[in-house]
This record gives C-alpha cells, sequence and structure tokens, in this order.
C-alpha cells in the first residue's frame, strides 16, 4: 500500500473562524475512505485544499507525492466540488470532451472516454442536451462523470449520492465499488448507511480537528439482527442456549445486537441462523460489527 | 498524457473562440457588434467617405476637433478604411472592456473552473482566457473590417495591394491597441466576482486615474510623463499615423498588457476557486 493522501499540521481560517487546526492524517491507496463530520466542521474546506482550489494557512499536503494544484497532478486526480457547476450555453458531451483533452486526450480518445463515463452515470441519451436542459440530479450525475474521466488514481467526492434518486444513488454506489480496485476513493456525505456499504476507513471531522479515525474490520463478536416483525423479545430467552452467546440488546423494535465469544463460538452466527429457522422467525438483515453510527457516536464518545 | 502549456493555452482560447458562435450569449454578442458597425458603416463612414473623395477636401484639409489630422487620414489608400480606423481606435477600446470583463469571474463564481483547474494550471487558464478573448475580438474586428472592404468595393474601389496592405496594418495595430484593455479586465475578472463589477472597476480607473493624475500634475508637473502609462495613452497618435508608419507607438500597449497580465497572472495564483 502506497500513500495517496498525506497531511500534517494543517489549518485553515476563514477571517477569526479557524475550520481546520492542525489536522495530521494519512490515507493509503485501498478501499473507499469516508470523511463525515456535522454541518461546519470542516469537511468542504478539506476537500477544497485537497484539490487545490483553497491554499493552507499552515501546514503541508501531499497528493500522490505532490502538492496540490502541482502540473504533476493533473489527470491523476478526480473531484467532485460541491455546488459547482458546468457552463449552462453547452452540451455535456462537448464540455467533458473539451475537459478530456485538456487531460491530455487525443480527439478521438476523448469522444470514446466521454461516451464511456456518460454510460457510467446514465447519461447517454443527454448527451447532446444543454447543461441548462438538466435537472438537478443529472447535473450531480454529469459532475460526478467528469470525476472519473481518464481513470484518476484517486478521486474526491463531496456528497456524490446529496440529490440524487434512490435508483441512481445505488448505480453510483456500484459504480465506486467497481472503481475502487485500481481507484482511491475519498468519500465526504452524511449518509452514514451508504458510507458503511462503500467504506473501509472513516475519517471523523470534529470542530475542524480528526476526532476518530476508525477502520471498519469486521467485528466477528458483534451481531446486528434485523427482524421481519417485533419479535425480539420472544427471542431473547432462546438466545441463551446458543454456545458462546454473551449478551444482547434490544437496539430498537426489530433490531438487536447480539455479543458472543468469537474463539470459542466461530460459528455463532450458523447456530443463529438455525435457531431462527426452527423457531420460524423471519428476519430481514443479519449483519458482523457494529454499525458505523454507533462506532463514530456512542463507542466513540 | 501530459500536454505542454503552450497546448493547453492554445486549448483554452479555442473554447473561447468558440463560445462567440455556439452559445446564446455569444450570437447576442455577434448580432450586436454586426448591428452597431452596419450603423457606423452605413450612416457615418460611407456620407463621410464620398465626402472626402471631393479634391476640394484634400485641398482645404486640417485638423478637426483639434486633435484629428484630416491630412494624415487621407494618406490611407480608400477614406473608407481611415475612417473605420479612426472609428476602431475610438471605439473597439470600450468593446474590449465590455466583452472580456467576465473572462474569469463568470466560471469562478459557478465553479466551472474547479473542473478546469483538475487538470490544467491555474496560468494557463488564465492566459488560455486571454488569448481567447484576443481571438474573439480579432475575429469581430476582421469581419467589420471585411464589411468595410466591401463598402469601399461598392464606391468604387479596387483590389490592391496596397489597401490589403493598409488593412492588414489596421488589424493588426488596433488589436494592438486593445491588449491593455483586455488584461486590464483579465486583471478586474480575478480580483472582482462579477462581470458588471469588473466593467465598473474598470470604467471608474479609466475615468479617475487620468483625473487624479491631471491633479498631480497640476501641483507637480514631473507626474505628467505618467499620463503616458495610461491604458490607450497612445490611440491619439495613432489616429493621426498613416499606414505602417507608428511602430514606435507599439512598445506602450505591449508593456502595459505585460505588466497587467503579470498582475493578474499573480493574484490568480492566489486566489480561491
Amino acid at each position: 500500500m502506497t500513500t495517496v493522501i498525506a497531511c500534517s499540521g494543517l489549518s485553515k481560517s476563514f477571517g477569526q473562524k479557524a475550520v481546520l487546526k492542525q489536522l495530521d492524517f494519512k490515507i493509503e491507496t485501498g478501499a473507499p475512505v469516508a470523511l463525515v463530520g456535522a454541518n461546519g466542521a470542516g469537511k468542504t474546506t478539506l476537500l477544497s485544499l485537497l484539490c487545490g482550489y483553497l491554499t493552507p494557512d499552515q501546514g503541508q499536503i501531499q497528493i500522490l507525492g505532490q502538492k496540490p494544484g502541482s502540473v504533476k497532478l493533473k489527470g491523476r486526480l478526480g473531484a467532485l466540488p460541491q455546488d459547482a457547476q458546468f457552463d449552462p450555453d453547452f452540451s455535456l458531451a462537448r464540455q467533458l470532451q473539451w475537459l478530456a483533452r485538456l487531460q491530455g486526450m487525443t480527439a478521438s480518445k476523448a469522444n470514446t472516454e466521454t461516451e464511456r463515463v456518460l454510460a457510467l452515470v446514465d447519461l447517454t441519451a443527454e448527451a447532446g442536451l444543454k447543461v441548462a436542459q438538466l435537472s438537478h440530479g443529472m447535473r450531480k450525475r454529469l459532475a460526478i462523470a467528469q470525476a472519473l474521466l481518464g481513470e484518476p488514481e484517486l478521486v474526491v467526492l463531496d456528497e456524490p449520492t446529496a440529490g440524487l434518486d434512490p435508483l441512481h444513488a445505488k448505480a453510483l454506489r456500484d459504480c465506486i465499488q467497481q472503481h475502487s480496485t485500481h481507484c482511491t476513493f475519498v468519500i465526504s456525505s452524511h449518509n452514514l448507511f451508504e458510507l458503511e456499504q462503500l467504506c473501509g476507513t472513516v475519517l471523523m471531522l470534529e470542530q475542524g480537528r480528526i476526532r476518530q479515525q476508525a477502520t471498519q474490520i469486521s467485528e466477528t463478536g458483534v451481531l446486528r439482527l434485523q427482524l421481519c416483525q417485533e419479535n425480539g423479545q420472544q427471542l431473547l430467552p432462546l438466545l441463551q442456549q446458543v454456545p458462546g452467546f454473551v449478551k444482547s440488546q434490544l437496539l430498537s423494535k426489530l433490531q438487536l445486537e447480539l455479543q458472543y465469544d468469537a474463539v470459542r463460538a466461530a460459528d455463532f452466527d450458523v447456530r443463529l441462523l438455525q435457531l431462527l429457522h426452527q423457531q420460524s422467525i423471519d428476519y430481514r438483515q443479519l449483519s458482523r460489527g457494529p454499525s458505523l453510527e454507533q462506532q463514530l457516536f456512542q463507542s466513540g464518545g | 498524457m501530459h500536454l505542454p502549456v503552450w497546448s493547453h493555452i492554445w486549448l483554452l482560447s479555442q473554447i473561447e473562440w468558440q463560445r462567440l458562435f455556439l452559445s446564446r450569449r455569444g450570437w447576442l454578442t455577434l448580432a450586436a457588434f454586426c448591428l452597431l458597425w452596419f450603423l457606423l458603416l452605413r450612416y457615418l463612414v460611407m456620407p463621410l467617405s464620398q465626402w472626402m473623395l471631393d479634391p476640394a477636401i484634400v485641398e482645404g484639409a486640417e485638423m478637426v476637433a483639434g486633435w484629428v489630422d484630416v491630412r494624415q487620414l487621407l494618406l490611407w489608400p480608400r477614406p473608407e478604411l481611415s475612417l473605420f480606423w479612426l472609428l476602431a481606435l475610438l471605439l473597439t477600446p470600450a468593446a474590449a472592456v465590455l466583452f472580456s470583463a467576465g473572462q474569469i469571474c463568470r466560471d469562478r463564481s459557478r465553479g466551472t473552473l474547479r473542473f478546469y483547474s483538475l487538470r490544467v494550471g491555474r496560468d494557463s487558464i488564465l492566459l488560455g482566457r486571454f488569448f481567447g478573448q484576443l481571438l474573439v475580438q480579432g475575429t469581430l474586428l476582421l469581419l467589420a473590417l471585411l464589411a468595410c472592404l466591401l463598402l469601399a468595393f461598392w464606391q468604387g474601389a479596387s483590389l490592391s495591394g496596397n489597401l490589403l496592405s493598409a488593412m492588414l496594418f489596421c488589424w493588426l495595430f488596433v488589436m494592438l491597441s486593445l491588449l491593455p484593455f483586455t488584461a486590464l479586465m483579465s486583471l478586474m475578472s480575478v480580483w472582482l466576482n462579477s462581470s458588471r463589477a469588473a466593467v465598473s472597476m474598470a470604467v471608474l480607473l479609466l475615468t479617475l486615474l487620468p483625473l487624479l493624475l491631471g491633479i498631480l500634475a497640476y501641483y507637480w508637473p514631473q507626474a505628467l510623463p505618467a499620463f503616458a502609462w495610461l491604458p490607450g495613452a497612445q490611440i491619439p497618435a495613432l489616429i493621426n499615423s498613416s499606414p505602417w508608419q507608428p511602430w514606435a507607438e507599439l512598445g506602450l500597449p505591449v508593456g502595459q498588457a505585460a505588466l497587467l497580465l503579470t498582475l493578474s497572472l499573480l493574484s490568480f495564483r492566489r486566489r480561491a476557486l
């Protein structure tokens, strides 16, 4: 694994307001990395610094071994900036072709690449339309398409699914998963469910500092069970009989968290499923490890 | 796959040029420019050039309004061209200020420059936009010049090397005198957030600076040579020049443009996108 982003002592203020305070962190190549935090925590400022849109007041940033904005970085870093819009007077295809040409592609390669990225975000049929004719969600997908032009090594996405319908949000998640084999994604979002599905590491920004850098390694000692009906109370005494069971907690009417001895009972999940089958208890989902929400806001305190 | 800087600048210039013909705003600019020059050629150049063809005028030619030397204008191969030269030098700087006001600020406020800056350096973006504006202005000026040539043919001129050479001179020297105005708008466009604010600031600068310099020179005459550093300072001398004469006047607009562009580049490197 190599370091794609390295920040040390990074600070940025706007007037009197310190938005980022002495950030130190590294991101390695591999699974997508989530950037979370409340509104105003500094997520967009951090991403803008990484892309070279802003300059830091203090500290160092290295992106793929280069300073942000370096000519050597051009085309290697893709980004979906927040609220950036294309020129409304030109067609989608024309503007993507311009960007591809500026990225160093020949005219024919730029055409092929434009078709490829438009297909990725399901905008092939709209290629000839002017940007002014697109809906908000379509414009967002177009901006995502430009971030994927030329298959960059690192892609920074600021709120990629905000404003997208569920179908296209899922398609985008699939696309990120598919591309994450050869590209590292850094994704800022408020949608923890989405980040949980996509990301291996989570950076949490709070009041301008990295509060937590959690790695979502599956913790085999914890299972989350979501039932179809409100029969959790019925299930609790039965769980005592399953070898390795330690304790359970009813998180909601339909959701339980189970802790078990992972060393003595590595097949706890199989036995649990057998129990559910024997008792004819329907379940919707069984997942390993605590939720991202729990990791960030409960255990992290 | 990295392109050299000049290649980025050329691609960005072409994009600016395409805006003129492919966007609604470009079409409006083109339409306004064509209408303006149609009115000028039809109702000013046409009657005045017929008047200037009168031999009696040549005899009595003198200074008009105290600063336009009609004798110099009569040295041009055709009166239509000499009047075009006069009008272009007086009017096109204002057009350059208006047309090139949004070269950076429009795309920066919309966020479009963020897409570009991931692919090309900021210097290339700024220079690409600047040269793109020059391409647009050069195209518009060429169209107006061709219309003037058609008018000259319609009034009895015949095609000659002398006429073509004078046309080339006219296009080149007008373009060079537009350089500092376009570079000034590049700087205004980096500093300010909208085209309107950029135009307002440019108008303030271009009117207040001579006024302040005038007051300064009144009390301190040594400041008088500073007038020569204002954009367009060489235009009165150019107006009273015949074709291919005023090479000495070219250093000033080129120097002014280089200075303003350098300031613009330095400012843009530090500007948040």
